[in-house]
């Protein structure tokens, strides 16, 4: 019962870090890598500031770090050389570049220990409390709440305002929507920035509840891509293959120590490909006999 | 000082062999591999653990990394090479860390984190053991690299191209694109196993953080910045990513810095190099 509650709590955040990748996914369908570099800098952008400028300052710098990072990877990186005729891949390898020149600016200046924070709010956050029987910290509770209301909130957006509208037309035709009069640049803008503050905040939420490294944005987005391509991409399919993956991960508990935990998206995504991968040979093979009938009859 | 160079020229061979398969791989067959370096680690722990653990001769663990790695690449090329180019540069990369975390975790056949240590050099007689290394690495990188250039040139070759360029095409021609392109990643594969048993050699001591993510953003650094086109370029790619370090090693630089500075070359180096190449083909155009 206690692994079905952390499942769920662990599959929230998942579903945050997924949506926030999937928003940028689904409108440019490129491997932003940065992303990642994102929800480290957020993180170390708070860890650094809290102490000079006080928790709610440090954090709003964090987000706007994270934000400037996200769109000036579009800006800067993706939209001159997409203008240069760069395929998906050689974007994919570029970002991956891009990453790994931040996270190792990092842990140039910063080294590579770990760093945390103090919880907020301590008095009420630092509290255990029982929900189905099981023990669980009011930090991990809020923290999946904040994640589940940021996803409904992204959902809400996308599918009642008019630029989250404008985002939907852009993700199924960027051609149409250009035509429509739609600025296709800036929508892709918005969801950058729009991405990048919430894997800022998801960043935040890691650094307080168990600290943050300067690697420890690659598997999260690794957890995000793999919910992103198994959810076909769209934010509340990633979103339900991230609880899934939250529970999956718990119920690998009851076989594996929790050191081989972050093998789990990685064993997800390559079982989903041998699935699609039989499944489009069975397909062909279909295909095949089918032609072969109707050549014969 | 004469052994250091010694140990530096058999690394640059030994990376040429990694990046001349990678080569193949990406340059050929137009799959972005992300694995590579965890695929020469693979070569690396077959060869290391065979050796010391099972009592096997270094001849005969060579071959084993070759066809251990090559067998387990084409596993992985066998459920992803149908994917779009750059799903199957995520699976690559999931791979990697898989096998990683598989390294570290599964104790009792890979020694974990304690990684595996005293791995023999292949030996003949008495003679000096790291010149040994040395001359096997030289002579092994230049037969890989007239077997990766007859490989390119034969029709084999020619049609990893034309199914990397247009497979819809060369299916419709009755081309085999799925089997094309697992052979192609099988054979660099083995290149990778062949470099990963040379690098356990020349290392002595392997464990897991040696094959993290970094290895293959490097491997993929060197194909790049040789052009991925060249077999030649490849070999150059290795020389001069090998050397880079090296030259810095002399320049003051204290150890924690080196490591985060190399990286923050190498990733500069790629983005600079893909947006040098996409400028002088457009403005050719």
């Amino acid at each position: 019962m206690s692994l079905l509650l952390y499942g769920l709590i662990s599959g929230c955040v998942y579903g945050l870090w997924a949506a926030s990748f999937s928003l940028i996914y689904r409108a440019t369908r490129i491997f932003h890598v940065v992303h990642a570099a994102v929800f480290t800098t957020a993180a170390y952008g708070y860890w650094v500031a809290s102490p000079l400028i006080g928790q709610v300052a440090a954090a709003a710098f964090a987000l706007v770090l994270s934000v400037v990072l996200g769109v000036g990877a579009e800006l800067l990186l993706y939209r001159p050389l997409a203008r240069r005729g760069a395929s998906a891949v050689l974007l994919f390898v570029v970002s991956l570049g891009a990453y790994i020149v931040v996270e190792n600016t990092i842990q140039l200046i910063w080294g590579a220990a770990p760093r945390s924070v103090p919880v907020p709010f301590d008095s009420v956050l630092q509290t255990y409390v029982t929900v189905l029987g099981a023990g669980v910290s009011a930090l991990e509770l809020a923290e999946a709440g904040v994640a589940l209301a940021l996803w409904g909130g992204l959902v809400a957006f996308l599918r009642w305002t008019s630029l989250g509208a404008a985002i939907r037309a852009v993700t199924i035709a960027p051609e149409l929507a250009e035509l429509s009069g739609i600025k296709v640049g800036q929508i892709r803008v918005a969801t950058f920035a729009g991405g990048s503050l919430l894997i800022g905040i998801a960043g935040l939420m890691m650094l307080m509840k168990t600290g943050i490294e300067p690697s420890s944005g690659l598997p999260v987005w690794v957890v995000a891509i793999v919910a992103t391509l198994i959810g076909r991409a769209s934010v509340v399919g990633s979103f339900v293959a991230s609880i899934g993956m939250g529970l999956t991960e718990s119920a690998m508990l009851i076989w594996f120590p929790a050191a081989w935990q972050p093998a789990m998206p990685v064993l997800i995504l390559l079982g989903f490909l041998v699935v699609d991968a039989a499944r489009a040979r069975l397909v062909t093979w279909q295909g095949r006999r089918l032609a072969r009938r109707n050549v014969a009859g | 000082m004469i052994v250091y160079l010694y140990e530096v020229v058999a690394l640059a061979c030994i990376f040429a062999i990694a990046s001349m398969s990678l080569n193949l791989v990406l340059g050929r067959a137009g799959l972005f591999s992300l694995a590579h370096g965890v695929l020469l680690g693979i070569g690396a722990y077959i060869y290391g653990l065979l050796t010391t653990q099972a009592g096997v001769s270094p001849a005969v663990g060579v071959v084993a990394a070759v066809v251990g790695t090559a067998v387990l690449g084409a596993a992985l090329a066998a459920v992803s090479v149908h994917l779009d180019e750059e799903q199957f540069a995520v699976t690559t990369l999931a791979f990697n860390l898989l096998v990683v975390i598989v390294l570290t975790n599964w104790a009792s056949l890979t020694r974990g984190a304690y990684g595996v240590a005293q791995i023999p050099r292949l030996s003949i007689g008495d003679a000096d053991p790291q010149l040994m290394l040395l001359l096997a690495a030289l002579l092994l990188a230049a037969l890989t690299f007239v077997a990766f250039r007859a490989l390119a040139k034969s029709g084999f070759g020619q049609l990893l191209v034309a199914s990397a360029s247009d497979p819809d095409m060369v299916r419709a021609l009755g081309g085999p694109v799925w089997s094309l392109r697992v052979r192609a990643f099988a054979i660099g594969s083995a290149g990778a196993g062949l470099a990963g048993a040379l690098f356990a050699m020349q290392a002595g001591y392997i464990a897991p953080p040696l094959f993290e993510l970094h290895l293959s953003v490097l491997i993929l650094a060197m194909v790049i910045l040789g052009g991925t086109r060249s077999v030649g370029g490849a070999v150059l790619g290795a020389v001069v990513l090998i050397g880079i370090p090296e030259a810095l090693r002399f320049a003051a630089f204290n150890a924690v810095s080196a490591g985060p500075l190399r990286q923050i070359v190498f990733g500069l180096l790629i983005i600079v190099t893909i947006y040098v190449r996409l400028h002088s083909k457009t403005s050719r155009a």
